[in-house]
Parts: structure tokens; C-alpha cells; sequence
């Protein structure tokens, strides 16, 4: 099985033999929990899967797309300045132009986030399905999540 | 003769079982066996609002693993396979099939969680009349929370089985939010696993969704300090945001019965964050803006759960 397996994403295998594999493998207790990726075996032997194709690729690809968090990162070490006497009055006008320029940006970007009242036409969808899809007990579970490339 | 008279009253009453004697919380324990461990095959009516839905469901417990094959009648042939705590969904389209997998849910008639414990702590307890369901004999069992923080559930569970038939979810004006109930159902005539398989159809494409990436290592950034007595948290997600190369935050808190889903997520640009309440039958929303994020709850459960979660984020 683990030759068939490697055979099976290195493109090599048949596509004939994939449903004597699949029949035989599925028949397994232990094997049953993997059943649902059987469904992509067909796709990755002629290459319609994305994820079976060329592996350095497919990383470089995961890693120009890891998506990144905003906050949550441990703040870094704090900078230590050598602070010479002689340049303070170098650095009491650079701090003097930062003040303007920062003030002057912050007087034009103060209202640019005004938060609107959340209404049934503007909620989004992907947050209620999300809900649905995790929490549901009855028919909402079914709603489709996250995917938009239909 | 007076004594003897006596002797057998003192008799009767010793045999009957005397409600304050039993554990009544007992049913539901039962009730929940029952969901997993019968082999059952029937078909439910779910209502949501005005949405009304047609589920055919088979469960079967095949030695100790449990399999169950949901699909849904109406509308798209969406198929949901479940093998013990390995869930997928098949959404079926035109062209293609989309696969994703799925956390394990208390989907109906399979309501309560293995532990009740909280559930007896935040629910009372109370036993209706005998009603008719499904062409079966059920005992309707009602409960109602302690708090503003829930609704009220009432079941109908089978007599014979305790599977619980019919579901149905209150406020506290006891207008009816959602319910399910099975309007057919046979016990025991599952007996293989020839039917745990999806419907195949090798003319479309099949997909599989790998959006919800819940393994990225990224810890958690906020704290939410008013979580709903009795909630806790029973599942974390990271998901990245469409067409976004930002994440999303996701986290589900349970008292047993009902969920909210806490959202934390930056707001996109150009987009404007959204704040207040919204009401959506039995769904809750609310949100509220802090700091560049969209900080949103969704629930089946009253307002004032969902404001008091939101309003509680930190970070």
C-alpha cells in the first residue's frame, strides 16, 4: 500500500487500478476514517488537483499566502540609543518636524473609520455561515463556508 | 380486616416509584445513549424561520465506531458523512463538488453533548403529556433556563427508544424559533455499511476546500471576560479571510444546547465596521468596533448574551 501510495502522487499509477485501491483500502476499519480523500485521488492522478503537482512550488506558494495576524507577537526588544550631547539639536529638530508632519496627518485621517449600523442586507455572509457550519443543530449546518471558487 | 387494608396500601405505595426517588435528569442521559447507539434511518422537517428544509438521516453504531449519512432533500443534494468525530460535507453544484471537513456537531435528533452537567446547572427540568410523533408514542420533556442567557427546549423523545423525535426552541414569550421532528422514522433496519458512501458523480469535479486552516500556529491576541455563565469554550479557528492575506479569529462557546460563535477580524479596507444589534429569528447578532477589528458574536441565544460577550473583548 505505501508503494501504491507514493506511485499514486508521484502521477505514476493507472487510473484503472485506483478503484481496485480505493475498494480494497475502504474495506480497512482503520482505513475508513481517510475515506473522503478518496474523492480527490481522481483529480490528483490527472493532475486537476493543485495540491499534488510540483511540491517546491506548492510551498512557495504557502508561504506567499500564509496569511498573517496583526497582533498577537511578542513586542521587540527595546532600542538602545547612544545619545551623543553635542547632536541635540539635530534631533530636537527632527523631533519638531515629526510633530507637524504627524499632526498634520492626524488632523486629516481622524474620522477616516466612521463604524455604520449593522443592518439584516449589509451582515456578512461568510460570518453567518461560518456560525451555521460550526454550531448549527439542524438543516443550517449545510450552508456552504469560505469557499468562493465555485 | 381495617389493618390488612392498611398493610396493602402501605404495600402499593412502596412499589411505586416515587418521582422524587428517581433521578429525572436520567432521560436525558438515556436520550443521549440513544442517539448514538440505535440504528435508526427516517427522514425530518427543520424550520428556521421561514425556511423549511427535508433532512433523510441514517445512523448506524457498527461495532464502537459511529456512522451517519445526512443528506439534504431540499434544495442542493448536499450530502454530510460523519465516521465518529471525522465529519465532511459534500455541497453539490453545476460543475463541480465542493468537500470540506467539518467539526464534530450535535446535530438533531443527536442534541445532547456525553456531559450534562451543565445543562442540569444552567436548565430546569419539567415533563409535559405523552404526544404522538412520527406514528410513535413520546414523552415531551421541557427545558427551561435559569437565566436571560438562553432559550427554552422542549423534546419529544420516543418512548420506547428515548431518541429524541421533535425539537423545538423557545424564547421567553414562547414563540417558537426553530424545531425539527421526524415525520418518519424506523429503528433496527440499518444493518450494514453498504449505504456509508458518498453519491458519486464522476461528471463533476471534486474540490476540496481548504480554507479553514484551524493548525495555524498563531496564538490568540484578545481575551473576552464576560463569556454567558455556563458557556465555555469548545472550539478555536483561525480561518484566512477571502481575498484577504489576513486571518480571522473564530472561537464557539456551548452550554450544552446552544452556541455563539465570537469573531474577531481586521476590517477590511475601504469597508466600514459595523456596530449594534441585529435579530434574525433565533440568531443574534452583535457588533462592535475596537481598535481596527470587527468584533462580532453570533448566537442562538438572547441579545443580551451576545452584547455582553462583544463588549467584554480585550486586548
Amino acid at each position: 500500500m505505501t508503494e501504491k501510495n507514493s506511485s499514486l502522487f508521484d502521477n505514476e499509477i493507472k487510473e484503472e487500478d485506483i478503484r481496485s485501491l480505493i475498494s480494497s483500502e475502504i474495506k480497512k476499519p482503520n482505513m475508513r476514517s481517510q475515506w473522503f480523500y478518496y474523492q480527490t485521488i481522481r483529480d490528483v492522478v490527472r493532475g486537476e488537483y493543485s495540491g499534488s503537482s510540483n511540491l517546491s512550488k506548492k510551498i512557495m506558494a504557502a508561504i506567499d499566502e500564509e496569511p498573517t495576524q496583526m497582533r498577537g507577537y511578542s513586542p521587540a526588544k527595546e532600542l538602545v540609543v547612544d545619545f551623543n550631547f553635542y547632536n541635540w539639536q539635530l534631533v530636537l529638530g527632527f523631533a519638531v518636524f515629526f510633530a507637524i508632519v504627524f499632526a498634520g496627518l492626524n488632523s486629516k485621517n481622524e474620522n477616516t473609520v466612521i463604524p455604520v449600523q449593522l443592518v439584516y442586507e449589509e451582515m456578512p455572509v461568510e460570518i453567518i455561515n461560518a456560525h451555521f457550519a460550526n454550531t448549527s443543530s439542524t438543516a443550517n449546518y449545510f450552508v456552504q463556508t469560505t469557499f468562493i471558487n465555485k | 380486616m381495617k389493618y390488612i387494608s392498611l398493610l396493602l396500601f402501605l404495600l402499593t405505595l412502596a412499589k411505586t416509584p416515587l418521582l422524587a426517588d428517581q433521578n429525572p435528569w436520567e432521560i436525558i442521559e438515556r436520550s443521549q445513549k440513544a442517539s448514538q447507539n440505535l440504528n435508526y434511518k427516517g427522514i425530518y422537517i427543520s424550520q428556521n424561520g421561514q425556511e423549511l428544509k427535508s433532512v433523510e438521516i441514517t445512523h448506524a453504531l457498527h461495532g464502537s465506531e459511529q456512522f451517519t449519512k445526512i443528506n439534504l432533500l431540499d434544495g442542493n443534494a448536499d450530502e454530510v458523512l460523519s465516521h465518529d468525530k471525522n465529519v465532511v460535507i459534500y455541497h453539490k453544484h453545476d460543475n463541480n463538488v465542493v468537500i470540506q471537513k467539518r467539526e464534530q456537531q450535535h446535530l438533531f435528533p443527536v442534541i445532547f453533548p456525553g456531559d450534562i452537567s451543565e445543562i442540569k446547572k444552567y436548565y430546569l427540568l419539567s415533563f409535559g403529556v405523552l404526544e404522538r410523533v412520527a406514528g410513535r408514542i413520546t414523552q415531551r420533556v421541557n427545558l427551561i433556563p435559569k437565566d436571560s442567557f438562553r432559550y427554552a427546549y422542549s423534546f419529544w423523545l420516543d418512548q420506547e427508544t428515548s431518541l429524541p423525535l421533535k425539537m423545538i426552541i423557545s424564547n421567553i414569550e414562547k414563540n417558537i424559533l426553530e424545531q425539527s421532528a421526524f415525520n418518519k422514522i424506523q429503528f433496527g433496519t440499518v444493518t450494514d455499511l453498504k449505504w456509508f458512501t458518498p453519491t458519486l458523480d464522476f461528471s463533476k469535479k471534486y474540490l476540496i476546500d481548504e480554507n479553514i486552516t484551524k493548525e495555524i500556529n498563531i496564538n490568540r491576541f484578545w481575551t473576552a471576560n464576560n463569556i454567558p455563565p455556563g458557556f465555555k469554550e469548545v472550539n478555536f479557528m483561525v480561518s484566512k479571510m477571502t481575498d484577504m492575506n489576513l486571518v480571522s479569529n473564530h472561537s464557539v462557546y456551548s452550554d450544552g444546547l446552544s452556541y455563539i460563535s465570537l469573531f474577531v477580524q481586521p476590517v477590511r479596507k475601504g469597508q466600514k465596521p459595523k456596530v449594534g444589534d441585529l435579530s434574525m429569528n433565533a440568531t443574534n447578532v452583535s457588533a462592535r468596533y475596537y481598535k481596527g477589528y470587527q468584533i462580532m458574536a453570533v448566537g442562538s441565544v438572547p441579545i443580551k448574551a451576545v452584547r455582553n460577550l462583544i463588549d467584554s473583548v480585550e486586548f
